[in-house]
């Protein structure tokens, strides 16, 4: 089984650390550059953050500023949404190059994207949309990450996405795609622990067999967060929306993994109905709590 | 065509056109569960395009009412237009589509929203000031070439969109970041031309002097160069330049 290189670029000057960290939105930018406040009201500060590279996409201005500001406290991770991997046309390489461009600029210890596709013909769509797990499929993708590695001068994560549907003609887990993807292109995973359960949920499968089959060594990265439900009558229908705090299910699956994997940076994502800076802390200090007991009784792999 | 571009070109048309449209044998489980899942993919795609246009124009949304808003918002998203467009870019697109709607004062407010946000995202560019200019003798200074910084930007103004800037009345605003922040300004009609002159291409100051002289009084021609470059509005260009007159 093939590790997660650190780095192909010397990009990885202040790799991730072992820790929570979080999903730096606008209207946190001050609280995260301030101090971690005084021995009466501690504040939590993240270990690292990470941000969504096409919100930053500009030649210049504020938010570059900000981001610059925050590069320089902080290890960040690129969370990329835009590239469409998937794409049966191929990556987006002009998104390629701004991201690039901007990678360059800020040097990220991460730079991720997803295991989906969202352009198709002139359509560009705001969600991550399935793939087949097929061999065609498997050759394709392969091809498309090896494609923005080359072009990014870096290796990457790829993110196991939430599926609401699975295609009839699927010949392969999703664990076993991901670690081809892994194990041909040397890229990593960004395991999404919250994915597992939605997945799950909608395609009535096992949540834990999926923790359970996952190789540590491929992950570079963890994502939790919310998800809504939608009761059907004859079925549930786990909605990734990522606007509410970590269902307990969630946590568990977590641990478990943690407890097999050893720390892993460890990110909380909350993207619509964005709550207070102290509410992430809150989530960030449970994560924690899991990376600390299982410290020290594994080899980190970060 | 492979099997992946039939499967993305069905799933596409399912989520444009409707859940109907998506293959009977492309997924597993009922119909119930494919159509859940797909008005669950059309309802992510179309509310991440309607927040990114609430959010690029607040004051045109305002002006219009939620309701009329959401009603132009669907029927732009519903036409097709800005489908390519990613949300960041949206915006651009849905302003040059509301030129041809019915709405009213709101409209200007909207183009000045999206042009404030080119200018947040443009390139930085040091400002030429007046101090720049007045170290320079008489001759470098004529030959000196002028250019629109990269954030500048100018925008008809009405009654509305000076009442949300907190501006006197005036027909044309322009939008300047020379530093930190964007800063908004009346603009004058002679700077309004002196901006048209750079706006279409760098030019000398000797060559911005004479342009200008055929559209104002020669008195007013330093005050609004003056204007434009106290405001941060304008760079000055590498001498490779060569001037096309």
């Amino acid at each position: 089984m093939t590790s997660i290189p650190l780095s192909s670029s010397g990009a990885f000057a202040r790799p991730l650390p072992p820790k929570a960290g979080v999903g730096l939105k606008p209207q946190h930018y001050s609280e995260v550059l301030e101090d971690g406040g005084d021995a009466t009201t501690p504040k939590k500060l993240p270990g690292w953050v990470e941000i969504h590279p096409q919100n930053y996409f500009a030649d210049g201005g504020p938010a570059l500023r900000w981001l610059t500001a925050v590069a320089e406290k902080y290890p960040i991770s690129f969370h990329s949404t835009g590239i469409s991997l998937g794409s049966a046309e191929g990556p987006d390489m002009a998104e390629v190059d701004r991201l690039k461009r901007l990678i360059d600029r800020v040097e990220p210890a991460m730079v991720s994207d997803h295991l989906s596709w969202n352009q198709t013909g002139n359509h560009n769509f705001p969600d991550l949309l399935p793939l087949p797990y097929d061999e065609p499929t498997l050759d394709h993708f392969v091809r498309a990450v090896e494609r923005v590695q080359t072009r990014l001068g870096r290796t990457m994560l790829v993110e196991n996405p939430s599926r609401y549907l699975a295609f009839s003609g699927d010949t392969m887990s999703e664990v076993e795609f991901l670690t081809q993807i892994c194990q041909r292109t040397g890229c990593g995973l960004l395991f999404d622990i919250n994915n597992v359960l939605v997945s799950a949920t909608n395609l009535g499968t096992d949540p834990a067999e999926v923790i359970d089959a996952i190789d540590p060594a491929l992950v570079g990265e963890i994502h939790l967060a919310g998800h809504a439900t939608e009761d059907h009558g004859d079925f549930i229908m786990a909605i990734d929306d990522h606007g509410s705090a970590v269902a307990d299910a969630t946590w568990a699956l977590y641990e478990r993994f943690i407890a097999r994997s050893g720390p892993k940076p460890t990110l909380i994502e909350w993207d619509t109905d964005v709550p207070d800076y102290s509410v992430l802390a809150g989530e960030m200090a449970k994560a924690e709590t899991v990376l600390l007991q299982h410290t020290g009784s594994h080899v980190a792999a970060a | 065509m492979s099997p992946l571009h039939d499967a993305q070109a069905a799933m596409a048309r399912a989520i444009i056109e409707g859940p109907s449209h998506v293959p009977a044998d492309l997924f597993e489980g009922s119909g119930k569960r494919v159509m859940m899942a797909f008005a669950s993919h059309a309802n992510t795609v179309s509310h991440a395009r309607l927040v990114a246009l609430e959010e690029t124009f607040p004051h045109a949304r305002e002006l219009l009412g939620e309701e009329r808003f959401n009603q132009l918002s669907r029927t732009f998203l519903d036409s097709g237009q800005g489908s390519d467009a990613s949300l960041g870019d949206i915006g651009g697109a849905f302003a040059s589509w509301l030129d041809d709607q019915e709405a009213g004062d709101a409209l200007p407010v909207a183009q000045f929203e999206w042009n404030w946000l080119e200018s947040y995202r443009a390139a930085e560019a040091p400002a030429l000031t007046m101090q720049d200019l007045g170290q320079l003798d008489e001759e470098r200074l004529l030959a000196t070439v002028l250019e629109l910084h990269p954030a500048a930007r100018r925008c008809t103004a009405n009654a509305s969109l000076t009442d949300i800037l907190k501006l006197p009345n005036t027909d044309q605003v322009m939008l300047v970041r020379p530093d930190a922040e964007i800063r908004i300004l009346a603009l004058e009609e002679t700077q309004s031309r002196t901006f048209s002159m750079l706006e279409e291409k760098s030019r000398s100051v000797s060559n911005l002097f004479a342009g200008l002289s055929e559209l104002m009084d020669e008195t007013q021609i330093l005050p609004a160069i003056i204007a434009l470059v106290g405001a941060g509005a304008v760079v000055k260009r590498n001498r490779d330049h060569v001037e096309t007159i």
